[in-house]
């Protein structure tokens, strides 16, 4: 769910305004890391506010099955300290963060941050596989199509990418299972590793590999699309820019001049925009994980959802927002200093 | 001639020389005729489409059948056809696809040119809150919204449109910094002109093109949004859309069963309208922007 | 430049290739590793979470499968038809004044080699007596309990405060007191760390891999008898869809919890045999009768129409079920009447034909026009106060099969004049609205035990308001009724009067109880057969109020098991092959007409 596809004329417009020129690198870094915090600030108050908004007692769904007596709810009840204020509750929350307690899931029974922590794993996995063969491809393609565009070549490409990008991701996926796993057999249907486990080390880390080629070729196909159009954007962008035809007149080869001089100053806004959009990637996960089960926290988030499980939903979108800046944070600073055309300044 | 009919005369003919560089385009007009057409399917859908094929109780299909003479795309599981159910759809995903994109367009417009057009503190804070969205996993912002407010069509329309505006307002924000350079704003300020009147009169028709072209694609995406909420469950009850029709063949065993009638058309249906969507956007962009004349 | 670029796409186009084929190409090696080992395996699929392993806590039904695996009761429920008979109890005489229970423990050992006493029997009743968290699981069993002691080591003596009929039913785990004595917090105790677990049930916990798996391995110790199964191993998977997937590609032997459309969709697969089992669950849609609480304060914003008992009969009499079981559950269901489903032969009640309401929608309108409530402009009927009839409909949005029934529902009222609006909800919000009365109709069900007072408990006036009741339903008559059978020790007498109550229930239109659906199961009847039902005459495998199903079970000649393995691994080999020399061909193709492309543009 995104963000439309690119329609700034380059990346560096819809970047523009993030990067003080000049100014001393530190104040820019402790600036940086100032908002970082004021935003990780916002997500943790948002996420308590936003979920005790959410009704649901999840005390009668538990004993459903088996009758209890009003003894045994009171004292559920009073295990998830639901007879407190609300304003106590933020409190008792605020407290608990501080010492890194996320509270205990309604659903699993557990406390939030060993759930969270034994499926992050399974989604740095998928998601991390994900963006770095997105990115490859996205930025091998883009910077083919810009370098011979108007062919035939650059034609297919975009033409595939816009196709592939209007799919919605679930979809994709539901098609890829049912050609790939169901009909071809060649893949399994579920999870990340087979049941019942797999002995000794290399062949797990295989089994586990064959599990994530589906989920991670949908988010592949959905996601590349965005990288190719930026990169080839910034690309002709800069294909046109003066210097580039002094290089060509200087008699620089065509590939010397692209890959020397326009792709790494096309890369660098390019670069932003990946980092921008992990956010995309973490909600295609969610739908993802979901259509082929791989147990992440984008599967853990949907479950939560169903009961609602508000503690660890809680917890769910502290990590994955408190990530995504994190990152956006570190991109930002990186950016600041690879950047030549600021560094001079 | 007064002022304002010369403006008027100006932008007849700047539509008519925008509308022939649109037509020469040809994925643009693809684009329009796909949007042309599915739009007048899905306005015809509650004319022509009896109640009794769509009602649970009155079908007469068999469960899950496959596609023959009488239900072209099959029946799904509660005896309807496919092919019906997949026309009716469309009407859901077009309302909530415009709606949410209106929406969500009018936030980041609002909050793209007063970022731009203040300076200081207030500017800080937009920028910041804007941020925030835009780096922040919408979906699940979304999810979260839907599952707190009641189920039903304004929720999604709500939920989509208030997490997706960022892109937009950083859009803006550039453009209006852009236009308020130029001199004539300048003369305006000098001339008395408040805030309100540079922002309406000035900066707004100058960002209009550009914010056309950006909802347009913003449909797109509003679609997949819809059909994916849809699908995880947050669907408005008693309504026929693309993403519910995916989820209940899901629900149902249409995947174990290799129902492939149930789930093709809904899915081809969104890409197809999607499509025409982006289409036509980046047509528009192109046809807005000369910069971009050479790089399409 | 050139070459590198070209080495570059070469190699990516390698490593794709090399992805998508390489792992098919790997003899898949779940399947053959099982069947290396010389012991058989057995795997059960499960998609509901295991909370936890310990009986003291354990309440998900997964979770008390499990335990009821590992540890044996006092007494159990019968194969045949769900009564009690001896488990760790031999035999067991009540006093005469039915409040003192004497129970001989019979002579066999845990699963480490220790004997089993009464001893650790009272051990265990008095854990759940005196600490807290100890009866977080099973606390209402042992509720009524003045005091357990253990007189020698094959006695065990159970006082009760009133004379309890449910005494011979409660299920509660027996655990092993030279174990659990050690345990200093019970509830933090996962009992999943140190294998294997000792217990005196069929099977011993030898593994657990949460979230995954968990592996039991036969008892050899078990009083009945080792079983003939010589590991049992639970697998977790995500959805059904995927555990069918697993069942034909023989991951897994047993698969439960099936929608209709899978079921059918495994007919055709000769190796598997299905179960449609008449299950202890019945779903049903409550109507808010606008009780007051046990103190008498009123709650809620239920539709006063509701309180017409004219007005329920008529709702019930525009369903029509038959139809629900037809179109929804594809026919793998019965048509209900009330809350003891026939699996309990012995407490089910079936309303005589006078009496039986079935689908009639001319009688239902009827019925609304007697008692004063005209249709208006619109076709849809108003109140006493000429507001407009339209009633919340309360679905959990888990359920889909229920979001498939409210659409024929809102049809057929709407055909009588009332109007329908589905509200759908978490589970757990849905169930916050029935607890606090906002709501007019409200899908729900519940799975009865199998004895009924627990289920009948839920119906009283006491707990309406509360997480307990079903329908806020009260009846000064039902509850008179209700402590009678409670008391009552001569099962005939009890049985009469569990009849009437339900009588009352039925006459009282207390809801519209749908269905029974069946538990619809499949498993691979190529490799394991013997599975005991229960009951017996066409009951379920999974989910029993008992062991009797994976108890039962044996393999079919391992043999013919092996072979079939080894030939599923071929598929994937030749696909893999195939698809990989495509890919490399394509690769020639393209690097060939590349070279020349470029060749082309240099020379311009």
């Amino acid at each position: 769910m995104v963000d439309v596809l690119t329609t700034t004329e380059s990346a560096t417009d819809l970047v523009g305004g993030r990067f003080g020129r000049g100014g001393s690198t530190l104040r820019f870094v402790a600036a940086k890391i100032g908002g970082g915090l004021v935003s990780l600030v916002m997500v943790v108050v948002l996420g308590f506010f936003l979920f005790r908004a959410m009704p649901g007692n999840p005390v009668r769904t538990l004993i459903r099955d088996r009758p209890g007596d009003l003894e045994q709810v009171e004292r559920l009840r009073r295990e998830w300290s639901l007879d407190k204020s609300l304003f106590g509750q933020f409190v008792d929350y605020i407290v608990d963060l501080a010492h890194g307690d996320l509270g205990t899931s309604f659903k699993y029974r557990q406390p939030v941050t060993d759930l969270l922590w034994d499926r992050v794993g399974a989604t740095v996995l998928l998601t991390g596989t994900a963006l770095v063969l997105s990115v490859a491809l996205g930025l091998w393609l883009g910077t083919r199509a810009a370098w011979r565009h108007g062919s035939r070549f650059d034609q297919l490409s975009t033409a595939t990418a816009l196709v592939l990008w209007s799919v919605p991701t679930f979809w994709l996926g539901l098609i890829v299972l049912i050609v790939f796993a169901v009909g071809l057999d060649l893949f399994p249907t579920a999870g990340m590793v087979s049941p019942g486990g797999v002995d000794g080390f290399f062949p797990s880390i295989l089994d586990t590999g064959h599990h994530l080629v589906l989920p991670a070729l949908t988010m592949v196909a959905v996601v590349y699309a965005q990288y190719l159009m930026v990169m080839r954007s910034s690309l002709l962008e800069e294909m046109n820019a003066d210097y580039l035809t002094t290089a060509r007149a200087k008699g620089l080869r065509d590939d010397d001049v692209r890959s020397k001089h326009a792709v790494p100053n096309a890369l660098l806004p390019t670069v932003t925009i990946i980092f921008l959009h992990v956010g995309f990637l973490i909600s295609g996960a969610v739908t993802v994980e979901k259509v082929f089960s791989w147990p992440g926290l984008g599967l853990l988030t949907y479950e939560a959802i169903q009961v609602p499980d508000y503690p660890l939903l809680q917890g769910s979108l502290i990590v994955l927002a408190g990530a995504v800046i994190v990152m956006n944070v570190l991109a930002d600073i990186v950016y600041r200093l690879i950047d030549p055309r600021v560094r001079t300044s | 001639m007064s002022a304002s009919s010369i403006a008027w005369t100006r932008r007849r003919v700047a539509l008519g020389a925008a509308w022939k560089l649109f037509i020469a385009n040809r994925s643009g007009l693809i684009g329009l005729i796909v949007l042309g057409v599915v739009l007048v399917l899905a306005l015809l859908a509650p004319l022509l489409v009896d109640d009794s094929q769509l009602s649970v109780t009155k079908a007469t299909g068999g469960v899950l059948d496959p596609p023959d003479g009488e239900y072209w795309l099959g029946t799904e599981e509660n005896g309807r056809s496919v092919l019906i159910l997949t026309w009716y759809g469309a009407q859901v995903s077009l309302l909530v696809g415009i709606s949410a994109a209106l929406l969500s367009v009018g936030i980041g417009t609002i909050v793209g040119m007063l970022a731009a057009h203040f300076r200081g503190w207030p500017s800080a804070l937009l920028l910041r809150v804007t941020d925030f969205f835009l780096v922040l996993p919408s979906l699940v912002l979304a999810i979260v919204l839907s599952t707190v407010l009641a189920r039903g069509l304004p929720t999604i329309i709500l939920a989509i449109g208030v997490t997706s505006w960022s892109s937009t307002a950083r859009l803006v924000r550039a453009q209006t910094l852009t236009v308020e350079a130029r001199p004539f704003i300048e003369r305006a300020q000098v001339l008395g002109g408040g805030h309100a009147h540079i922002l309406v009169r000035h900066v707004l028709p100058a960002v209009f093109p550009l914010v056309l072209a950006n909802t347009t694609l913003t449909v797109g995406s509003a679609i997949i949004s819809e059909s994916t909420l849809a699908f995880l469950g947050l669907g408005a009850p008693g309504t026929v859309s693309w993403g519910g029709m995916l989820k209940s063949a899901l629900d149902t065993g249409a995947v174990t069963a290799g129902a492939w009638w149930y789930l093709l058309p809904p899915g081809i249906a969104i890409v197809i309208v999607v499509l025409g969507f982006t289409l036509a956007g980046r047509a528009l962009e192109t046809v807005l922007n000369p910069n971009l004349r050479g790089r399409r | 430049m050139r070459f590198s670029k070209l080495t570059r796409g070469l190699g990516v186009c390698v490593a794709t290739a090399a992805l998508v084929a390489g792992p098919g190409l790997l003899p898949v090696t779940t399947g053959a590793a099982a069947y290396a080992q010389s012991d058989v395996t057995m795997r059960v699929s499960h998609t509901q979470e295991i909370d936890t392993l310990n009986p003291f806590t354990a309440v998900f039904l997964v979770s008390t499968q499990l335990g009821r695996l590992m540890y044996e009761f006092l007494t159990v429920n019968s194969a045949e038809s769900s009564s009690p008979e001896p488990g760790i109890a031999e035999s067991w005489e009540p006093s005469a004044d039915n409040l003192t229970w004497t129970f001989k423990i019979r002579e066999a050992k845990w699963s480490d080699g220790e004997p089993i006493t009464a001893k650790d029997a009272a051990f265990t009743y008095n854990l759940i007596m005196t600490n807290e968290d100890a009866a977080a699981a099973n606390g209402v069993a042992v509720a009524n309990y003045e005091s357990v002691t253990a007189t020698d080591d094959r006695t065990l003596v159970i006082k009760t405060k009133t004379p309890q009929a449910s005494m011979l039913s409660s299920e509660v785990p027996i655990v092993p007191e030279h174990v659990w004595s050690k345990v200093t917090d019970i509830k933090s105790f996962t009992n999943s760390e140190t294998f294997p677990v000792v217990g005196s049930g069929p099977f011993v916990l030898t593994g657990y891999d949460e979230g995954a798996s968990s592996t039991l391995k036969a008892n050899d110790n078990f009083w009945r008898g080792r079983p003939k199964v010589d590991t049992l191993q639970f697998v977790k998977y995500e959805n059904s869809d995927a555990a069918v997937q697993g069942l034909r590609k023989g991951d897994v032997d047993i698969v439960s919890g099936l929608t209709p459309a899978q079921y059918d969709a495994l007919a055709s697969d000769g190796n598997i045999t299905r179960n449609d089992g008449r299950n202890r669950r019945f779903t049903e849609i409550t109507m808010n009768p606008s009780n007051p609480k046990a103190d008498g304060t009123a709650f809620g914003n239920g539709n006063p129409v509701l309180k017409d008992v004219a007005v329920r009969q008529a709702l019930n009499y525009a369903v029509d079920v038959p139809t629900l079981v037809d179109r929804v559950k594809q026919g793998h269901s019965e048509p209900a009447t009330q809350l003891i489903p026939p699996v309990y032969s012995d407490w089910t009640y079936k309303p005589p034909s006078d009496k039986l309401r079935t689908y009639d929608a001319a009688k239902a309108n009827q019925l609304l026009d007697e008692a004063g409530y005209a249709k208006g402009g619109d076709g849809i009927r108003v109140d006493k106060q000429g507001k407009p009839i339209n009633l919340r409909l309360l679905i959990a949005s888990d359920n889909t099969q229920n979001q498939q029934t409210s659409e024929y529902i809102k049809e057929w009222f709407e055909a009588i004049g009332i109007g329908l609006t589905p509200e759908i909800k978490s589970s757990n919000q849905s169930n916050d609205d029935q607890n606090a009365g906002n709501f007019d109709l409200a899908f729900t069900g519940w799975s009865v035990g199998p004895d009924p007072d627990s289920m009948l408990a839920q119906q009283t006036c006491k707990v309406v308001g509360t997480e307990l009741s079903d329908s806020n339903f009260c009846n000064a008559e039902y509850d008179r009724l209700y402590a009678q059978q409670l008391a009552e020790l001569d099962r005939p007498a009890r049985q009469e009067i569990v009849q009437k109550m339900q009588e009352l229930l039925y006459d009282n239109v207390s809801a519209i109880i749908l269905t029974y659906d069946k538990a619809l199961e499949a498993y691979r009847s190529d490799r394991f057969t013997g599975f005991q039902t229960q009951p017996a005459d066409g009951g379920v495998i999974t989910g029993q109020n008992g062991y009797w199903g994976y108890y039962g079970a044996r393999p079919v000649g391992a043999e013919e098991a092996t072979d079939e393995a080894a030939s599923d691994n071929n598929t994937p080999l030749v696909v893999g092959g195939v698809v990989s020399g495509i890919a490399l061909l394509a690769l020639v193709v393209w690097g060939v007409s590349r070279r020349r492309r470029v060749g082309a543009d240099e020379r311009e």
